[in-house]
């Protein structure tokens, strides 16, 4: 579904437009959150109740192109074992199959495309996504902001015309199966930190989509329900086959040691609802809720979706000048949600407008304030990172249970810290 | 300080911490009366709390009661091994609730033997978002608990100083600190801030590289070995001990020694597969490190389900 021609298409390096929290609402307002929300529900509606290994769906040479150039990744890893020196944590061979992508990705690129795409500036656009897909390098982090890149990619490749429609569920359960084989290859082999996890209380340190579409995929199953993929047995049986007990059966490779209703609480719950698909009628509980939870933690929580990459493709329409979007009056703030799930490790909900990271340089002699004075002028912000010190639209503090006394507030009689100085 | 407990209290305390190490929680009415308490406890306390050694420093423990339990059994038992957390007691794990208590409870029965810093997760906003309120709700059916405990962490000491040379904290240095007398000069009791000198404190973290830099997570700074050794020269200290940071074999030396990082969190998250450790400072202040992996399970948890909010 190639979007009319593309012949006279301005291609565009994609770059970041959001900011803040009002941006975060402006995007999910906008036509390109409908049109990337879009493109995941019709990969869902694709594959329902179709095997991985069924048959039932045709496979393109675009796809095979794909999965064969993920293979290839893959076996990168074997000549970057992990290294054996001291590190805090993630192995940092991983920067060495990282810069491998980065050198590797544009001939790939150029190769799946068609010759007058490639020639046009197509690569320039797409290949920023495939980069940004597999973790961070520096931080050797993974999370779900990492996962939708590549998505956000798979989705360009539909719009640019070298997947078709048809080939919604090999693009699901071929390669994005492909690319999460790389990703858990990459997990074991170099233990990338989880970018944000929430711990046993979100559903999953690292992935989203595969529960997503995974849940999809079961809708209409004869044998398996919510319940029956906690069992063990189910999980070994169709893993292979459904992504959704794949993705859980890795989850529990990991996690061994301890009770499922422990370690994955939130998946646990989620095995005792009825079905997969509410009593025949359209609405499928699991997956509709999957959808809602995919929205709700990753393309809505601006520590996520901050990373989210704008061109021609995909635009940030309410940056256009003209566009209806961009003359609409300003929106109310979307109701405050309770959580967030950054990109980074623990990192500070309220950091939005955060720079990108930077080396600063400073005079060797610089004492700690005056670094601090040199850092705000650097970064045009107050003296945080955070930004939130009154800078144009800077994200407020998500008091979302001010019913519960959660805003902060000065306590009387406190005094524990001045004056008691031993 | 212990001899203010009145035995009444004592008999009671000891009451909750034989239940704690039980892991059972204890009845919210009980949560009350420990945390009023604690209160009066922690407010005795410095930002930079003074600490004798032989003491244990342990890093961040993040839920995850039956490791806590193990580091017990390695390091001992309080009050005969004295302890110092450098902060993170809850969040991501399962039973947040259990181990915080159980860490307040030995802070009000032992204050002198027992002591507990500030996390970055030790915060209203925090909590909300990764775990602790949510692990509330569900095993007390609403968030009082969550508010005691939330109120109680405001009290909490920033910083301690083991024997005026070891310097112990969550997270890092600050640019708007030089001296430890800038510390002591804060306000800590109120909600983490979003930035500044108290924030940075529970957010920055050692770096590689030299200076001040930006932190990729948005709050607080990163800080070079330049900064750490200015910063230990200045206040006459041998070492800045802190945690914060997920380490594959539970502590880190960084900057010329000038910095370790400690974390008592083994195999976090139920799959990053590390180490834990402790570093004991003995009377001499020699620092040994104990490494520990999980403790071995025992049984399914008391599990009641919930149909998340997205699914209903």
């Amino acid at each position: 579904m190639p979007e009319a021609s593309l012949a006279s298409q301005e291609w565009k390096v994609p770059t970041r437009a959001i900011f803040n929290a009002s941006d975060v609402h402006k995007f999910s307002t906008s036509r390109t959150y409908a049109d990337y929300l879009g493109f995941v529900r019709k990969c869902g509606e694709a594959v329902k109740a179709k095997g991985i290994s069924s048959g039932q769906y045709p496979v393109s040479p675009a796809v095979e192109k794909i999965e064969k150039m993920l293979g290839e990744m893959e076996g990168w890893v074997a000549e970057y074992p992990p290294l054996k020196q001291p590190m805090r944590f993630g192995n940092k061979a991983f920067c060495s199959w990282h810069s491998r992508l980065v050198s590797e990705a544009p001939r790939m690129m150029a190769a799946l495309l068609p010759k007058e795409l490639a020639e046009a500036g197509a690569v320039r656009e797409l290949l920023p996504y495939l980069c940004s897909s597999f973790g961070h390098e520096q931080r050797i982090d993974y999370g779900t902001g990492h996962e939708t890149q590549f998505a956000v990619w798979l989705c360009c490749l539909v719009k640019i015309g070298v997947m078709a429609e048809e080939d919604l569920p090999a693009l699901v359960l071929r390669c994005f199966m492909g690319y999460l084989r790389v990703m858990r290859l990459l997990h074991k082999s170099y233990v990338l930190e989880p970018a944000g996890s929430h711990g046993v209380w979100g559903l999953d340190d690292y992935h989203c989509l595969p529960f997503v579409w995974g849940a999809a995929q079961l809708i209409d199953h004869a044998s398996l329900t919510p319940l029956s993929v906690t069992n063990e047995e189910t999980l070994v049986e169709f893993s292979d086959d459904w992504m959704y007990i794949g993705a859980l059966k890795f989850a529990w490779d990991l996690k061994s040691g301890a009770p499922f209703a422990e370690c994955c609480p939130m998946l646990n719950d989620i095995s005792a609802l009825p079905s997969w698909k509410k009593l025949c009628i359209l609405l499928c509980v699991v997956y509709s809720g999957m959808l809602k939870l995919y929205e709700g933690e990753v393309l809505q929580k601006l520590p996520v979706v901050q990373h989210f990459l704008f061109g021609s493709l995909l635009p940030a329409t309410w940056q256009q000048p003209g566009s209806a979007e961009a003359h609409k009056p300003p929106p109310i703030p979307p109701p405050a949600s309770p959580g967030f799930d950054p990109y980074i490790d623990a990192q500070a909900p309220w950091a939005g407008e955060q720079a990108e990271l930077q080396e600063l340089e400073l005079p060797a002699s610089a004492t700690g304030s005056e670094a601090l004075a040199h850092m705000a002028q650097t970064m045009r912000l107050g003296p945080a990172v955070g930004g939130t010190s009154g800078g144009p639209g800077a994200p407020k503090v998500d008091h979302t249970r001010d019913e519960l006394g959660t805003v902060p507030e000065q306590k009387e009689g406190g005094g524990g810290g001045t004056g008691k100085a031993s | 300080m212990s001899g203010d407990l009145e035995e009444a209290t004592i008999s009671c305390v000891d009451g909750w911490i034989e239940k704690l190490f039980d892991a059972k929680t204890l009845t919210e009415a009980e949560v009350v009366q420990l945390c009023e308490k604690a209160r009066e406890v922690l407010l005795e306390e410095s930002n930079v709390q003074p600490v004798r050694c032989p003491v244990t420093v342990c890093g961040d423990v993040h839920g995850q009661f039956h490791d806590l339990m193990e580091l017990f059994r390695i390091g001992g038992n309080a009050p005969d091994t004295n302890y110092l957390f450098m902060g993170d007691y809850v969040d991501r794990g399962y039973y947040s609730v259990e181990t915080v208590t159980l860490l307040v409870a030995l802070k009000v029965r032992y204050p002198d033997r027992v002591y507990i810093l500030r996390g970055n997760h030790e915060s209203r906003q925090i909590t909300q978002v990764y775990g602790f309120y949510d692990e509330c709700v569900r095993k007390y059916g609403n968030a009082t608990v969550w508010k005691l405990f939330t109120d109680i962490f405001d009290y909490l000491p920033l910083t301690a100083l083991v024997d005026d040379q070891i310097f112990c904290l969550h997270g890092g240095l600050s640019p708007s600190i030089e001296t430890l007398d800038h510390i002591r000069a804060l306000d800590r009791v109120q909600e983490v801030p979003h930035e500044g000198p108290m924030c940075d404190l529970l957010w920055s973290d050692p770096d590689d590289r030299y200076g001040w830099g930006i932190s990729p997570r948005g709050a607080g700074y990163t800080f070079g070995q330049d900064i750490s050794e200015q910063y230990n020269h200045t206040n006459g200290l041998t070492l800045i001990a802190r945690a914060h940071q997920l380490v594959m074999d539970g502590y880190n030396w960084s900057h010329g020694m000038n910095v370790v990082t400690i974390f008592s969190a083994p195999n976090y998250c139920y799959r990053c597969g590390n180490q834990a450790a402790l570093m004991e400072i003995d009377e001499r202040l020699n620092k040994t490190f104990l490494q520990f992996d999980p403790a071995p399970r025992r049984g399914e948890p008391h599990v009641t389900r919930r149909t998340p909010e997205y699914f209903l």
